[in-house]
């Protein structure tokens, strides 16, 4: 098998001098070949090499944005070793392309066959050393996993142990009192163990249910959430669960968003936080809980760890408790680990807490100082409906805008203001009519800055939009027109004179409308209006 | 043995499980006492006019931790029957039992707890 090589350079001189010094009868190379970045991008997205050499300037982009649109996040999923090709002094152009993802750099005046062979070698050494310390580290995270698993597969064991004996002592209890041989049966006893059986078997139901969700056996029930609403039910037990010593206080920021996470696990991680805030103010205090929307931007993210920009719903726990030394803050999310006796604790709760966060897409950050209090901020992602997703979904695609002239002729004032915010949105001038008549003045008025107008077809008064059409390719050789129309094509009469091209149905959205305009405004030719 | 009855303490943090193992020893007929730890449990005896015949123990409490407490019964009152019982924790209940076999326990039990089983180890340390 041949080795496989890439090399992108835009100087054929370059590429034909790079293949000559890699063309020897004990080399077995293959070696492809492109003059630009995107020609290059299209090879490397259906082949495979082993190397490829990139020259740092290309006409149609650099050899780093190159890099860049190879890989979505880091360097770490590059999909093979690059070694940049530069001009002699481009010491930034070096580091900068070493640390967007490639593994070496030759010094374009210095390629030699020696230097092209060693900077091989090296960046595929370099390249591979780096995706083994990757799949290292991917099995270390696995390991550290099941420990924990392990861990708290035993702690539940434990639990369970405990409420069988319970279940189990309980039966042979019944068996016994309920022999043949006995004569007064207190029903009330029985009552009585029956319900101790009831109630360790429901506890052993809700141990598996926290098992399941922790190791990601079971799904998560997710739906969209008002956590406001959550909190509130919530917060009336707390009251009652934390005794009247803890002033337990809501306040939920108005019009926040839904969120998309498990009900019943927020309510366990609201209470659990609670429960450890109670624990740690012996002497009572407040629980106060607040909710917030927050739109974590780049440099908020960056000084937060690894929170991901984007919007959020913020939900914070604070209590006036004593707090927590550095060390035990660092590790409350870690199973089993706990600052209360045995027996007292689990070590389980936080740890469940941050299962819930993490497979809810969020983040928690703690913040605690001694004889303060701590507060548990919990970042859970803005939930939004598909339809609304699907527009920057849309917008990715880039619809272009322009910064023409467009005279929107439309009687509703509604409709009028929607498309005036979508054009003037894309970066065109707008101007308004509401009317044929009030469109033609305004175009004599204007004369010759208007580039387009955009018409509705029916129209109350003297001109309607076919009308108004006539007169523009009649008096205003330049102006293109586009129609918009309520109706089917064929539910109108009017609609079966104008030509496709250059009709939009109501209601549009803004891409199609912004698309449509663009295209028109392009075109060289006007359509025929009969 | 004489017609007193098998005196036997029972020591778990749990309380459910502590009711549930008292009234079927009970019902076992034996004079049951409880205490929620270790040092509940030694200070029991220490107090006590008569001092249980069988102390059952769990391995994982607060305060006096089980293997510590059958450390100490062991080294003071070497007349008195230990049983360990353990549902695991950190680690398989087998190891805890090993262990507190080895400090001197005169029998380990793992839980889930087999009542009848319980009865009978009793009664056979006490003949």
């Amino acid at each position: 098998m041949p080795t496989r090589l890439l090399v992108i350079d835009d100087d054929e001189t370059d590429r034909m001098a790079i293949r000559r010094y890699l063309t020897r009868p004990d080399l077995d190379y293959e070696i492809e070949e492109a003059a630009m970045g995107g020609e290059a991008l299209e090879i490397l997205s259906r082949e495979n090499f082993a190397c490829v050499f990139v020259d740092y300037r290309l006409p149609d982009m650099d050899g780093i944005a190159l890099l860049r649109e190879l890989y979505d996040v880091d360097t770490d999923s590059m999909p093979c070793p690059f070694v940049m090709l530069t001009g002699q002094g481009s010491e930034g152009v070096m580091s900068d392309a070493l640390r967007w993802g490639a593994s070496d750099y030759i010094i374009k005046d210095n390629i030699s066959a020696d230097t092209l062979r060693i900077a091989l070698a090296k960046a595929r050494e370099v390249f591979d050393l780096k995706r083994t310390r990757l799949q290292m580290e991917e099995k270390l995270r696995h390991a550290q996993k099941m420990d924990a698993v392990g861990q708290l597969t035993s702690g539940i064991a434990h639990d369970f142990n405990n409420l069988l004996t319970v279940i189990l002592g309980n039966t042979r209890l019944l068996e016994r009192r309920l022999a043949p041989e006995k004569e007064d049966i207190d029903r009330e006893d029985l009552a009585r163990k029956v319900k101790a059986i009831d109630s360790a078997a429901r506890r052993g139901a809700e141990l598996v249910r926290h098992l399941m969700v922790f190791t990601r056996q079971r799904e998560l029930i997710q739906n969209v959430t008002d956590l406001n609403a959550a909190i509130e039910e919530t917060s009336k037990l707390l009251k009652r669960t934390l005794g009247e010593m803890v002033d337990v206080r809501f306040t939920g920021a108005r019009g926040l968003w839904p969120v998309f996470v498990d009900t019943s696990q927020f309510d366990n991680a609201v209470i659990n936080i609670a429960v450890n805030a109670r624990d740690a103010m012996p002497k009572g205090g407040k629980f106060v809980i607040e909710t917030s929307n927050i739109a974590v931007d780049g440099e908020y993210a960056s000084s937060h760890g690894e929170i991901a920009p984007g919007d959020y719903v913020l939900v914070s726990l604070s209590d006036s408790g004593t707090g927590m030394p550095e060390g035990v803050r660092q590790r409350i999310f870690e199973p089993f680990y706990t600052t209360k006796a045995a027996g007292e604790g689990t070590g389980l709760g936080l740890s469940m807490v941050y299962g819930f966060i993490q497979q809810s897409g969020g983040y928690v950050h703690v913040q605690s100082e001694e004889g303060h209090g701590t507060t548990f901020r919990i970042f859970l992602p803005r939930y939004i409906a598909e339809v609304q997703e699907a527009a920057p979904s849309l917008k990715a695609k880039e619809v272009a805008g322009g910064t023409e002239t467009i005279l929107v002729v439309e009687n509703d004032r509604h409709d009028r203001a929607a498309a005036r915010e979508i054009l003037q949105g894309m970066g065109y001038r707008t101007l308004e009519a509401a009317s044929g008549d009030a469109a033609l003045k305004a175009l004599s008025e204007e004369k010759g800055a208007i580039d387009l107008v955009f018409t509705d077809i029916v129209m109350p008064g003297k001109v309607n939009g076919i009308d108004l059409a006539k007169a523009v390719y009649n008096d205003y050789p330049g102006v293109k027109v586009l129609f918009a129309s309520g109706y089917a094509r064929d539910a109108m009469p009017e609609n079966r004179r104008v030509d496709d091209r250059v009709l939009i149905g109501k209601p549009y959205n803004k891409d199609t409308l912004a698309a449509k305009v663009r295209q028109i405004l392009d075109e060289r030719e006007r359509y025929h209006v009969g | 043995m004489s017609a007193e009855p098998v005196r036997v303490l029972v020591v778990d943090d749990e309380l459910s499980v502590l009711q549930v193992l008292c009234e079927n020893l009970e019902d076992c007929g034996f004079e049951v006492s409880q205490a929620h730890d270790g040092e509940e449990a030694v200070r029991m005896i220490e107090q006590a006019d008569v001092r249980p015949h069988v102390v059952i123990t769990d391995i994982i409490m607060p305060r006096q931790e089980g293997l510590e407490t059958i450390t100490e019964l062991r080294a003071k009152y070497p007349d008195i029957f230990l049983i360990a019982i353990s549902g695991g924790g950190r680690t398989k209940s087998a190891d805890f039992l090993q262990l507190a076999a080895r400090v001197g326990a005169d029998a380990v039990m793992p839980k889930p707890l087999d009542i009848d089983a319980l009865e009978k180890t009793v009664r056979e340390l006490v003949s």
